[in-house]
């Protein structure tokens, strides 16, 4: 079963990127924390606001916002991943397994639309 | 609150590293130690423990899909049976005893890795080097009962929602012993679909603030840095010392479970 895969190249992609970019700024989101020790830290920051996360990653760069970018980034590879799945079995014509990977984003889009 | 820097890097590095060479998404190490040891409330540490599974899972399966070592087709079909199995078992919370539950899945758990032992001793099972892994001629295999897995993934993901238990402990089992995957295969393929698996259940952490950014990120680092070691693990040491590994860790599992339950009420 492990013959060709038509997203293989898409998948290692997309996973290769996201743990590179995630790696890259939660490490710089800890430097910056070890940098600066004497300075007001927020260690309240959440998830509960992505856009206001990205845009203080540019404007007011700070430990937490680079690490919260960084685990934001981690949980969205493997939904992303999901994607390119689904479109390189599409692609390919192997419909079963690109309904099966859109069909496991749905469920997984359910889940958190129930749950959060 | 400072974080212990080089305690977390440590955690998440030894995690990953024992998480992508057998298979398994590393809650078990670090939840109880972020508890017992970094004084880190519960929800926070499962909040961690689930983004370290993603970590694991999108740091090692990038490296077993390019070498052919995770079976995407039969990952994807397994991930659907789970993640339907998890969000309806979230349904049945409520209804159900999580103490006989675990109980009886503890019991499961024993005799899946009476299973792993016993074909181990008897060497039926498909070896892959680390040269055929290199030289890209990884040995084809049959997949046997496929309704009975996916039946069986959508309990296993039934009950890793209700127990609020990592999806590697049960479909190791499921794809070596039920579906007569080789080890190493079932191993890459696990790591590759934890990620989607544990994407659903993090995102409810992530919303409600259960994910500590000065835990997670250190912890998450020392993963990726782990899975390096990890991946060549899987491919250099032969399956049987990867089994008895998994055996232990399966077995350390059923009896923490087990305690829990006797020590009166199940949390996960």
């Amino acid at each position: 079963m492990s013959d060709n895969v038509p997203a293989q190249r898409a998948i290692v992609t997309v996973l290769g990127w996201g743990a590179s970019l995630a790696t890259l700024l939660m490490a710089g989101g800890i430097l910056l924390l070890l940098l600066s020790p004497g300075e007001a830290v927020d260690f309240r920051y959440s998830f509960q606001q992505p856009e206001t996360l990205i845009r203080d990653l540019f404007v007011h760069p700070s430990p937490s916002s680079y690490a919260s970018v960084g685990l934001l980034l981690l949980v969205i590879t493997p939904l992303a991943r999901l994607v390119v799945t689904a479109v390189g079995f599409g692609r390919a014509g192997d419909w079963k397994y690109a309904g099966i990977s859109v069909a496991v984003l749905m469920v997984i889009l359910l889940g958190i639309a129930l749950g959060g | 609150m400072p974080s212990p820097l080089l305690p977390l890097l440590l955690l998440g590095y030894f995690a990953g590293t024992l998480g992508s060479a057998i298979g398994i998404g590393g809650g078990l190490i670090i939840t109880p130690v972020l508890t017992l040891f970094l004084d880190v409330p519960i929800h926070q540490a499962i909040g961690t423990s689930l983004l370290c599974a993603i970590a694991t899972s999108i740091g090692a399966a990038s490296r077993y899909v390019q070498e052919g070592l995770a079976d995407v087709r039969l990952g994807l079909t397994l991930e659907f049976g789970t993640t339907v199995g998890a969000i309806s078992g979230a349904f049945f919370a409520g209804l159900l005893s999580r103490e006989i539950l675990a109980a009886l899945f503890s019991i499961l758990l024993v005799g899946a890795v009476v299973s792993i032992l016993r074909k181990m001793r008897s060497s039926s099972s498909l070896e892959i080097t680390d040269h055929q892994i290199r030289a890209g001629e990884i040995p084809q295999y049959q997949i046997k009962r496929i309704p009975a897995g996916v039946g069986l993934s959508f309990v296993s993901g039934n009950v890793s929602g209700l127990l609020g238990v990592g999806g590697g402990v049960v479909n190791i089992p499921l794809m070596y012993v039920v579906m007569r995957v080789p080890f190493k295969i079932a191993g890459a393929t696990s790591i590759f679909m934890m990620g989607v698996t544990a994407a659903a259940s993090a995102f409810i952490y992530y919303g409600r603030g259960d994910v500590a950014w000065w835990i997670t990120a250190p912890v998450a680092v020392g993963i990726f840095a782990g899975t390096r070691t990890g991946t060549l693990i899987l491919r250099r040491v032969p399956s049987r010392w990867l089994m008895s590994a998994f055996a232990l860790v399966a077995l350390y599992f059923a009896a923490r479970m087990i305690y829990r339950v006797l020590e009166g009420g199940f949390q996960p």
